[in-house]
């Protein structure tokens, strides 16, 4: 809960207002997603992926691109993990736990972020200025990859 | 029974999935300009008071720059005065009740440039007489949106750089018209379009604004980059550099037309 109203917070406040340039724009909330405990139940993921778009969509006035790219990556997440973590996963329930190499970890984390990213510039832009739309996709996914990992040590340091 | 139950258990996560996006999606295909500018008011109620806070530690860094800015706008409104006092008769004509805009300034609180549909936050609303359709220029006097929707102390103003955006402008030297609007690409250029085919431009010509309900008239709004004609050489297709840097707008200068009302009922009936 306290990590939820976190994450939306810094987006809105901090990466929202980061005016770099127009390639550079870190949709960091979606760590919301990639941070949450591996066992939690589907319907949950889902709920909680559509109520945190639908809070960014209010926030940034995006009318429902937030709810399109979140939700998605919220329901294909626990085939993510599968395919990047494995048997690694079977004994841990968090995502950045110490059981899990970090190179998993990453792989995890970059495909849950570019889906995303991929989503929400793709349905924003409605295929206008294809290699813009492509470039940002690609250069923001890095930024909010870094970040997402760097919350992720974080939190492993702060749990054990 | 006790299948079914684990059938709707098994198709419960695919299912409101499926309903979540279609909600979604034909929430964001009907959604308008108007839609938006109304969930950022929303917003806005919470974090506009905190992201004024944070705008307000940049005021010490900018003082020096603006401080210069202010005095050229003060020689330049000098001289404009200068010729009005030369001249009584016309200060006698422009008596009080013939003054068609109220001015009023503000502070943008949130902005953006780098979505298709960009809106930006003052700092004043329903309680300043803050209304939709009021003009925002740079204290420079170089257009950079409207306002669309307000609340109690914020307003949502739409900017330049925003696909919906369209207003009128026309050469400062030769008065041929176009319609202006932004294609999602770059916020610095905007594209000034159905401008007649015999009408002359050379780049770096003035694009200023023509009279509208919303825009005073020959407020500056940028420079012409590239100028040609479409291709069924028809018309005139012109890129125009905007005049205002859009992704640093700080203090704005809001303008009322006062008889907006009237020009826009009359303009709506007869206009087209």
């Amino acid at each position: 809960m306290l990590f939820f109203v976190a994450v939306v917070l810094l987006q809105s406040l901090l990466f929202d207002n980061l005016l770099l340039t127009g390639l550079i724009v870190p949709l960091y909330y979606v760590v919301f997603v990639v941070l949450l405990p591996v066992k939690i139940g589907r319907v949950w993921l889902l709920l909680l992926g559509a109520l945190l778009g639908v809070v960014m969509d209010i926030s940034m006035g995006t009318a429902g691109v937030n709810v399109i790219a979140t939700t998605a990556v919220a329901f294909v997440r626990p085939m993510i993990i599968n395919i990047s973590m494995g048997k690694d996963i079977t004994h841990e329930s968090i995502p950045y736990g110490g059981a899990i190499a970090p190179k998993s970890f990453l792989l995890y984390a970059s495909i849950v972020v570019v889906a995303h990213h991929a989503l929400f510039f793709g349905f924003e832009s409605l295929g206008s200025h294809l290699f813009f739309t492509l470039a940002k996709i690609v250069i923001s996914s890095v930024a909010t990859v870094v970040l997402v990992a760097l919350t992720a040590r974080l939190f492993r340091k702060i749990v054990g | 029974m006790y299948k079914l139950i684990l059938f709707i258990r098994r198709i419960a996560a695919p299912l409101l999935f499926v309903l979540i996006e279609v909600v979604a999606i034909g929430y964001y295909s009907s959604a308008t300009s108007f839609t938006r500018a109304r969930l950022l008011t929303i917003s806005n109620s919470v974090t506009s008071d905190i992201n004024g806070a944070f705008s307000s530690v940049g005021d010490y860094f900018r003082l020096r720059g603006e401080n210069q800015m202010l005095t050229q706008r003060v020689v330049e409104l000098e001289a404009q005065l200068a010729r009005w006092v030369e001249d009584p008769e016309r200060v006698h004509l422009s008596a009080e009740e013939f003054a068609p805009y109220g001015f009023l300034e503000a502070r943008v609180v949130k902005n953006s440039v780098f979505g298709q549909h960009n809106f930006f936050t003052i700092n004043k609303g329903v309680l300043h007489d803050v209304e939709a359709n009021m003009a925002v220029l740079t204290p420079e006097g170089y257009v950079a949106g409207y306002v669309v929707a307000s609340s109690e102390r914020f307003a949502v103003c739409m900017s330049v750089a925003n696909r919906d955006f369209t207003m009128g402008g026309k050469g400062t030297h030769n008065d041929y018209m176009g319609s202006l609007a932004w294609d999602g690409g770059d916020y610095r250029r905007v594209r000034l379009e159905n401008i007649p085919h015999y009408a002359n431009f050379a780049v770096g010509d003035t694009i200023v604004s023509t009279i509208s309900y919303r825009f005073p008239p020959d407020r500056v709004i940028g420079y012409v980059e590239e100028f040609r004609p479409t291709e069924d050489r028809m018309n005139s297709y012109m890129r125009v550099r905007l005049a205002a840097d859009l992704s640093r707008l700080d203090r704005v200068v809001l303008v009322k037309f006062m008889d907006g009302e009237e020009f826009e009922e009359l303009h709506s009936q007869y206009g087209k």
